[in-house]
């Protein structure tokens, strides 16, 4: 039976696909089956960030209104063999219910490993059909206001689930913004939001240049970031990817106040 | 400039206020009223006085109140 994983955030553009997209990667590599499945029907995304778009013949609309069969909708990632896209359909949101969400995610289970649901933003009908298929619910939150806001309500509408685990993701850490302290740190948003994350990813200019070439995230430290919250994800460990590890020399410290001034 | 400490501040504020659905100005309305209260008491100033409201997970309204006094009034016990 597969581990069912739903991404939500409430405020769009916090980088929920692009979590989704390289924590699947990373599972993969881990040996693990992973499916990613883009619930986002209308504004989807998925499928351009995997470099996929070109191959989707099928998507979820064609699998419920019987036009094709689940695995021929199932594309295969050119990076890993044991990761596959269900790619969302371009309009008919409201064709689909909360019922066939979960009949889809159903049938996937017992295919695959890990279910990776990519969920739209805001907390409406398309926020309702992507958790109902989901067992454990990851909030990606940035360090902006608006963000923690709405992750805090998330955080609230989500504890009327059946859900089995919550966790937070935090994203698009500035950790020179933070040791300038203009920016909340990891530990503010923790003490905020009452949990503590499971992962935390640095801002990376180059994640962004990778996802419009449909790659994912090719620097070290991502990599490292997105590691550890797959390995926390996993076995259960409580890792955090610490990104002021980078600004704990001395050097790097005078680097940095050089810019205050 | 230093925008961290007053960008929590905000957000702490806003969280309390989404939680607690009440007007913008609620918690100084019933910080004053308290500092009343309290200040026929003791000898405080309301400065130091913090007051917050949570809500819990089962719907009721945490009231925390915090204040420093330097000494207690001379109050005439009436029973």
């Amino acid at each position: 039976m597969a581990k069912k994983l739903v991404f939500v955030s409430g405020k769009g553009g916090v980088g929920k696909t692009t979590v989704v997209a390289n924590l699947g990667m990373h599972l993969a590599r881990l040996g693990q089956n992973v499916v990613l499945l883009d619930a986002d029907i209308g504004l989807n995304n998925l499928d351009v960030i995997m470099g996929v778009e070109s191959k989707v013949v099928y998507d979820i609309l064609d699998v419920l209104e019987g036009r094709c069969r689940l695995k021929q909708a199932l594309i295969k990632s050119d990076s890993c063999d044991n990761l596959s896209i269900l790619a969302s359909a371009h309009f008919g949101a409201g064709h689909i219910t909360a019922a066939e969400m979960r009949l889809i995610v159903a049938n996937l289970d017992v295919l695959f490993d890990y279910v990776l649901i990519d969920c739209p933003a805001g907390i409406d009908n398309g926020f309702h059909r992507a958790v109902s298929g989901a067992s454990e619910a990851y909030v990606v939150v940035n360090p902006s206001i608006s963000s923690i806001r709405d992750a805090d309500k998330v955080l609230s509408i989500l504890n009327t689930y059946k859900l089995n685990k919550m966790g937070v993701i935090v994203n698009r850490v500035r950790a020179d913004l933070i040791m300038l302290n203009e920016s909340m740190s990891v530990d503010d948003i923790t003490r905020l939001l009452k949990i503590i994350p499971t992962g935390v990813i640095p801002e990376d200019d180059d994640l962004n240049l990778c996802s419009c070439v449909g790659k994912t995230a090719e620097s070290k430290e991502t990599k490292r970031a997105f590691e550890i919250l797959a390995e926390n994800i996993l076995t259960g460990s409580t890792k955090m990817y610490d990104c002021l590890e980078k600004y704990k020399s001395f050097f790097k410290r005078i680097k940095l106040r050089k810019r205050m001034v | 400039m230093r925008r961290r400490k007053e960008a929590l501040k905000r957000l702490q504020s806003v969280l309390m206020y989404d939680k607690i659905q009440a007007p913008s100005n609620f918690c100084e309305l019933v910080k004053r009223d308290l500092y009343t209260a309290l200040n026929d008491y003791f000898d405080m100033s309301e400065k130091g006085m913090d007051f917050s409201i949570e809500l819990s997970r089962d719907g009721k309204y945490i009231i925390t109140v915090s204040a420093k006094a330097t000494r207690l009034k001379n109050v005439p016990m009436i029973f």
